[in-house]
């Protein structure tokens, strides 16, 4: 059974796996993502103005502020990071 | 209200557009219109979003100029003086410059109409800010996107070129840096971080209306923006049922 904590966890995962797909033009690419792919260095459209949209789309969607120092170099490392950045901030 | 009638070979083919420029000298408003010149259902002025953004949202909203004017509404977009096909250089671009070129746009539409005005994201904070204390009142004001705060908006910016709170107190200080592309400086930013929509909007009397975008791409945030017929799909419905409702 799936709890509602664990459906909302979901929820998260699957709008920022959206998200990506969105600003960087994944397609299905974006489907493949699992919590240990990785991003920063793995894919070649996440540069430095992707990775400023992707933030912006982070705190638009989900209505938060990443400030720098939530940042961390490991924040964008893999998939499972950056899910667990926007939970920790809705938390 | 019924659906807009969308069917037919309405927005098949591109409507005839027109460049032209409003004003002299390295202030004038290159600008380009689409749909009936003359006698026009209605007259819709775009104001355009930041920097970035408006690249990507060009497609989505000159497609939607095409749509509209094979309802009979014309439609018109323009450069930020210091953007695009604008004389005036980037670096000396203001605020105020930006808020009279759009009372400059509204106007144009005025002269041909009832005119609505289409702010999309940024545009939102320059066209609330246009709408005060102009002449006449736009019929409506239909908000894209819309983003909250000058501070917002910049924060995006900054992004790209590092730590947007670190970046922003060098502005403060007076320094220069490029973020995107772009050159910043307190000259322009300052004004542009006073600017919140909630107090904009507050006192315009004019019928206000936001489009639903949801489950929709967001040409804006995407850095190949796809090809946006389901967004402009939207768009045009929306636009046709609310300057219908407006006019």
């Amino acid at each position: 059974m799936i709890t509602q904590s664990h459906s909302k966890a979901d929820a998260v995962r699957e709008e920022v796996r959206a998200i990506l797909q969105e600003v960087l033009g994944l397609g299905q690419r974006a489907q493949a993502l699992e919590d240990t792919t990785l991003l920063l260095g793995d894919l070649p459209e996440l540069d430095s103005m992707a990775v400023a949209t992707v933030l912006t789309a982070l705190e638009e969607r989900f209505d938060i502020l990443i400030d720098d120092g939530d940042i961390t170099a490991a924040s964008f490392e893999t998939f499972g990071n950056l899910v667990d950045l926007v939970r920790a901030k809705r938390a | 209200m019924p659906d807009p009638d969308l069917s037919g070979t309405a927005g098949l083919a591109p409507a005839p557009h027109r460049l032209f420029f409003l004003g002299d000298g390295e202030m004038a408003l290159p600008c380009i219109a689409r749909g009936p010149a003359t006698a026009p259902r209605a007259t819709l002025v775009i104001v355009p979003p930041f920097a970035e953004e408006m690249n990507r949202c060009r497609l989505w909203l000159s497609q939607t100029m095409i749509r509209l004017a094979s309802h009979d509404i014309q439609s018109l977009m323009f450069d930020l003086p210091g953007t695009g096909d604008s004389a005036l250089p980037w670096p000396a671009a203001r605020w105020d410059h930006w808020v009279e070129a759009t009372r400059q746009a509204i106007a144009w539409g005025y002269k041909t109409g009832s005119t609505h005005v289409l702010a999309v994201r940024f545009g939102a904070l320059l066209a609330a800010a246009a709408c005060h204390n102009m002449p006449d009142k736009a019929a409506s004001l239909i908000l894209a996107a819309a983003q909250e705060s000058g501070a917002m908006v910049l924060r995006s910016l900054l992004r790209v070129a590092g730590n947007p709170a670190t970046l922003s107190q060098r502005l403060d200080a007076g320094d220069t840096i490029v973020a995107g592309g772009y050159v910043l400086h307190s000259s322009l930013t300052g004004p542009i971080l006073q600017q919140k929509l909630g107090p904009l909007l507050d006192g315009l009397e004019l019928k206000r209306a936001a489009l639903d975008l949801t489950g929709v791409p967001s040409p804006w945030l995407q850095i190949e923006p796809e090809e946006p017929a389901a967004l402009v799909e939207s768009t045009v419905r929306q636009l046709l049922q609310l300057i219908g409702r407006a006019t």
